[in-house]
């Protein structure tokens, strides 16, 4: 039989929301519903990454890595985009311009905090997206004052 | 936009990662729809431009990714370097497989969120599912060892986490919600919320039937579409913050008059105003059903009517009422497509 992988992954979810909840939640428990989910079929694949994921519940969670001045900058660029004013076109321009700002700050740090500081213009870029061509007609229009 | 894209060939190493990938972003987290029209382009950014990460087309239902960020990073499973920007990468294909499974509009939905601030959630929950889910999908697509680091800043994210931290509870847990919302339709992403207000704050006093469960949705949702989901305000360490605990009055305040209301045994629904009464509209009195987001159906006409008409709003309800133009995109409808059928458009 084949493994259900949207099952598990719910499952998991669920055990990870249970573990962060209640810290007195038994992990071995846990797991155990988790392996009862696996055939013994189960492909070696999905056996292996099952696995892993099992076995991580019981592993503490990373610490959150110490962010430099850079990121904070980034951050700050990233949030005032988004209370950007004016029309839907004055706001486009802002949140390219601050693409543009974050991008500039991820080339001065270092190599992991980077990728993350580029990271925050992803949200900004769909947002672009979104206002340039929205599913449904929205307030403000482009060329004019919103 | 900026920047010009080509077409990943279907025959190359890049292409087959990514199907691969999708694939198991569906498994992971099956959906009714699938709009990924099977063309994968390469965003190439020109000098001097901003680079981008990626996006989901609606209307060609292409998906692009971008040849700097992105698609270097899909090179499969294999020993070797696994750092956060590997991670990014994987965590942009999830946002837009994220995108592309689902509808986002429901026009045909009383309870669709219509407004910016939808836009804003949409996106945001988007990017909450890419951070949710990482490892699942990145163990199972065979990346065990990349990673991806929860965002330590206000913004989307960090608004959408505590959202759904706020109306998530014993009887709809956050894995439920997020279960429920990556099928879609983004337009319900607020109903979706107000689902798990009222299944864990009101579970004794809303009746159980969907005309006043609906009702007693639709007026909790103004209390979540804040102004400033997509926007929010400058001053990183506050906003995020900020945004929280004003949400977090209105919904407490919403919660007691739906309590209030209900335990005076008022026999009709609660007297919400519906966030998208144009559903009504395009769901003529001719015995046209509507499905609601539980995939249950009913008659569109009769309860809707009832709770819209000339009954005051909920108090402190926003009364939004887009003019919802012909030109609106999506029909609401789900669609499968094949990811190998070509570039077959159902958008106009």
């Amino acid at each position: 039989m084949p493994l259900d992988a949207h099952e598990f992954t719910l499952a998991l979810a669920h055990a990870k929301e249970h573990l962060e909840q209640d810290p007195t939640v038994d992990v071995a428990a846990e797991q155990d519903r988790l392996r009862a989910l696996v055939p013994a079929d189960a492909s070696e694949d999905d056996k292996r990454w099952t696995t892993i994921l099992i076995d991580r519940l019981a592993e503490p969670p990373p610490a959150p890595p110490q962010r430099s001045a850079l990121y904070d900058q980034a951050a700050e660029i990233h949030a005032a985009a988004f209370a950007a004013e004016g029309s839907i076109d004055e706001q486009i321009a802002t949140a390219r311009e601050a693409r543009r700002r974050i991008f500039a700050l991820a080339e001065q740090a270092d190599e992991d905090e980077a990728a993350d500081i580029r990271a925050m213009t992803r949200p900004l870029e769909h947002w672009e997206n979104e206002l340039r061509d929205p599913p449904w007609p929205i307030e403000g229009s482009r060329g004019q004052g919103s | 936009m900026g920047g010009s894209d080509s077409i990943v060939s279907p025959g190359s190493a890049t292409y087959r990662e990514f199907v691969r990938l999708y694939a198991v972003a569906s498994r992971i987290a099956p959906t009714p729809v699938d709009r990924w029209s099977g063309v994968l382009r390469a965003l190439h950014t020109p000098p001097g431009e901003p680079e981008r990460w990626g996006a989901f087309d609606p209307r060609s239902g292409d998906i692009s990714l971008s040849a700097e960020l992105v698609l270097p990073h899909l090179t499969g499973p294999a020993p070797g370097v696994a750092g956060p920007a590997q991670g990014q990468a994987l965590a942009t294909v999830l946002h837009e497989a994220t995108h592309a499974r689902m509808e986002t509009d429901a026009p045909h939905e009383p309870n669709a969120v219509r407004t910016n601030e939808s836009l804003g959630l949409i996106e945001a929950f988007a990017e909450y599912r890419a951070v949710q889910q990482f490892e699942t999908f990145a163990v199972a697509a065979g990346y065990p060892d990349v990673y991806l680091t929860t965002p330590q800043y206000p913004g989307w994210y960090a608004a959408m986490d505590d959202l759904v931290r706020q109306v998530s509870g014993p009887v709809k847990s956050r894995a439920a919600f997020l279960d429920e919302a990556i099928r879609g339709p983004g337009a319900m992403h607020f109903d979706q919320l107000a689902d798990s207000v009222v299944k864990n704050r009101l579970t004794h006093d809303v009746p159980a039937g969907e005309k006043d469960q609906r009702a007693a949705r639709a007026a909790l949702i103004p209390a979540m579409a804040h102004r400033l989901w997509p926007s929010l305000r400058a001053r990183p360490a506050e906003s995020g913050l900020m945004v929280a605990n004003e949400i977090r009055q209105h919904l407490d305040a919403q919660v007691d008059k739906i309590r209030h209301y209900y335990r005076g045994s008022p026999g009709q629904p609660y007297p919400a105003e519906a966030p998208n009464p144009t559903a009504i509209q395009l769901s003529p009195d001719n015995g046209l059903a509507m499905s609601d987001p539980k995939g249950r159906t009913e008659p569109a006409a009769g309860v809707d009517l009832r709770f819209l008409s000339g009954q005051a709003p909920a108090s402190g309800a926003t009364a939004r009422r887009p003019s919802l133009g012909q030109g609106a995109r999506g029909s609401g409808g789900p669609v499968r497509r094949d990811p190998h059928r070509g570039t077959d458009r159902d958008r106009s």
